[in-house]
């Protein structure tokens, strides 16, 4: 009976849409209301309104279906010049899948395209379309092809006849991700128009090359109900006016929304973010922040990389206390500032943030900062283990290591001078008076490790990103620099 | 471009299936690449007949989705092999193949081809203009001007003043 096979990186799941069985199957999302199916009864239905909708992908399941006779053919032919959906009624469909596909898990799509492309779930044509000027092709090729299209190709397709208008219309209704470029000549007006296309979008990227204010956010809120994931990035000419009220009461209103990262965020000045959902925040460009309140208790991620400018007046400090005392959850952070000082990181350890960056969490920060990281400072955290730990950092001068134990700064030893134990095996290291190790590490003249002198590790929770993040702006600033003296 | 085996199709009875095509040419293929087809699975594990007549997918098309079929069966290559053969596949075709492609593999149900196939189509479709795309579709523009200048009003934002092409 299974007519139709689903795509593998698409499990069927999710009870709720099992409803409708055999020849009636729910759609994605409500013909009538436009409202998301699941779970929703819609007023306008009458009984026999369903069964006419067949799944896009299946007039091969007829043929499927039709399989006790040798004959296998297709619901239509290219090559007869005309289509036909002869799906009989009473083929009882397999469940089409329901659940969630990771953007990019689908196509091998290039760096390029995924800039714009638009994922999404496969849905219910209804029978009744008008299949004559579809180009011959049944829908279900149709929206196999359509769907790989980028959302401007996908705008354009609409143009081509009345069938495929009816197909994409369909498509942008079943989307659930879209990354759209939104030119600077761009209105939005016309964003608008392609949002209210996908009244099921759970994540949305956009990429501004025009101005951004508040009502992107406004048009973005009243659009896309459920939506979990921004993201706006911004170009360099664009200028993006969102102040930090109408960006709080952006968050404040999506409770669906976990995930927000935002670019260019110059004019924020000062925010409360209060939300029960947001796991994850990435804000850019920040400047002159008068005030960081963060009522987010499920916050597991942040990211606040400040501009460079001089004149940033951010009490980091403050925020980092304030951050470590009301995000317990928080595992990764990211600061980037000129501002960043030791101060700030006691600020968050003092906060007493229990947190779990784990090898993997190194091994990122060396990848990410392969040339440019000079110091790493692992503290209070308790999920390095010696097991996984990679260390490639080629310009890595120092790290430091305090309460660790003894396996762990022989892992790092051996990570670290692993190549030049023949030419150098002596590594003096002592126990200081508070008891953390510090091995030091010769200088050597290799090309890949110019300089390796301090290795220090703290047992307890975690800072590692924050520390990265210092790292990287000690090498690009030396003038901020606490003295390793000051760390060890 | 009859490929019928030449050791008769009797001799493997349990391991091969005989696919005719719209031609009528026969093909003989291994059951484990014809398995890799949804449809004929089906059919496979609901009759004995080791006969299958596939009434719309002609002699070409037919070939090259069996030698899809057969490379993704064999277990001796590897994963990227496979995944380079399957750009190598696609490359080069001409939109109307590509079209009687994705078709065949919609009938079989051989979704990773469909989903290559359809790629490549999208791929192409790029950058195109709309009548381009009803030309090699073989569609007529349904539209009344006024209809089709509304819509062009409404998705021209969405465009840089990139150059499309017509061919």
């Amino acid at each position: 009976m299974q007519g139709h096979q689903p795509h593998p990186a698409t499990p069927i799941s999710d009870a709720a849409f099992l409803i409708k069985r055999g020849k009636k199957r729910g759609n994605y999302n409500c013909g009538r209301c436009g409202l998301p199916k699941k779970g929703h009864k819609c007023p306008f239905t009458t009984d026999n309104d369903d069964v006419s909708t067949t799944p896009v992908s299946t007039p091969a399941a007829a043929a499927g279906d039709s399989s006790t006779v040798t004959t296998l053919s297709s619901a239509s032919a290219v090559a007869a010049g005309k289509v036909a959906d002869t799906s009989p009624p009473s083929v009882v469909r397999p469940m089409m899948p329901a659940s969630r596909r990771r953007a990019l898990s689908f196509d091998d799509l290039s760096v390029a395209d995924s800039i714009d492309e638009l994922e999404e779930e496969r849905f219910d044509l209804e029978e009744d379309l008008d299949l004559d000027g579809s180009g011959n092709l049944p829908v279900s090729c149709l929206w196999e092809v359509l769907r790989r299209l980028p959302p401007a190709e996908l705008l354009s397709a609409a143009r081509v006849c009345r069938g495929w208008r009816e197909t994409t219309r369909k498509l942008w209704r079943a989307a659930e991700e879209l990354r759209l470029r939104v030119p600077a000549k761009a209105q939005i007006g016309f964003v608008g128009s392609v949002l209210q296309k996908c009244p099921c979008l759970l994540r949305l990227s956009l990429r501004i090359e025009s101005d951004v204010d508040a009502t992107m956010l406004a048009c973005i809120a009243f659009s896309c109900p459920n939506l979990q994931s921004l993201e706006i990035f911004t170009s360099n000419s664009s200028i993006n006016r969102i102040s930090g009220d109408e960006l709080s009461r952006f968050i404040a209103e999506k409770r669906c929304l976990t995930s927000l990262k935002m670019e260019g965020c110059y004019n924020l000045g000062g925010f409360i973010f209060s939300s029960t959902s947001l796991s994850t925040l990435w804000l850019s460009d920040l400047h002159s922040l008068s005030k960081m309140v963060f009522n987010c208790p499920n916050l597991k991620e942040i990211s606040l990389d400040f501009s460079r400018q001089e004149n940033d007046s951010t009490d980091i400090t403050t925020v980092v206390d304030a951050l470590g005392r009301s995000c317990p959850k928080l595992q990764n952070i990211h600061i980037a500032s000129f501002l960043l000082s030791h101060e700030a990181v006691l600020a968050l350890s003092a906060a007493n943030l229990r947190s779990s960056v784990s090898d993997s969490g190194i091994g990122m920060i060396c990848n990410v900062l392969p040339e440019t990281l000079s110091k790493l400072l692992l503290a209070l955290c308790p999920n390095i283990t010696s097991k996984r730990l990679l260390l490639q950092c080629g310009n890595l001068e120092s790290v430091h290591a305090s309460d660790c134990e003894d396996m762990l700064v022989k892992t790092i030893e051996t990570q670290v001078y692993g190549d030049f134990a023949a030419v150098e095996n002596h590594f003096p290291s002592k126990r200081l008076p508070d008891g953390s190790k510090r091995v030091r590490i010769p200088y050597f003249c290799s090309p890949q490790f110019l300089a390796f002198p301090k290795l220090l590790l703290h047992q307890g929770s975690s800072i590692l990103h924050a520390i990265a993040s210092l790292c990287r702006l000690w090498s690009l600033s030396k003038k901020n620099l606490p003295s390793s003296s000051a760390i060890s | 471009m009859v490929t019928t085996d030449e050791k008769g199709p009797l001799t493997a009875k349990k391991k091969s299936v005989i696919i005719r095509s719209c031609d009528g040419d026969e093909f003989l293929v291994s059951e484990s690449a014809a398995v890799l087809s949804t449809s004929l699975k089906k059919i496979l594990e609901e009759k004995e007949d080791r006969l299958i007549h596939l009434s719309d997918i002609d002699n070409k098309t037919l070939a090259m989705v069996i030698a899809y079929l057969s490379t993704h069966a064999d277990d001796g290559l590897s994963d990227d092999l496979k995944r380079s053969f399957d750009q190598e596949f696609v490359s080069g075709k001409e939109f109307d193949v590509l079209k009687y492609l994705v078709l065949a593999t919609d009938t079989l149900q051989v979704t990773c081809l469909c989903y290559t196939v359809a790629k490549k189509m999208a791929d192409i479709m790029k950058n195109k203009l709309v009548e381009w795309v009803r030309r090699e579709f073989d569609i007529q523009n349904d539209y009344t001007p006024e209809a089709e200048a509304e819509i062009r009003r409404l998705d021209a934002w969405a465009w840089d003043d990139r150059q499309l092409e017509d061919d």
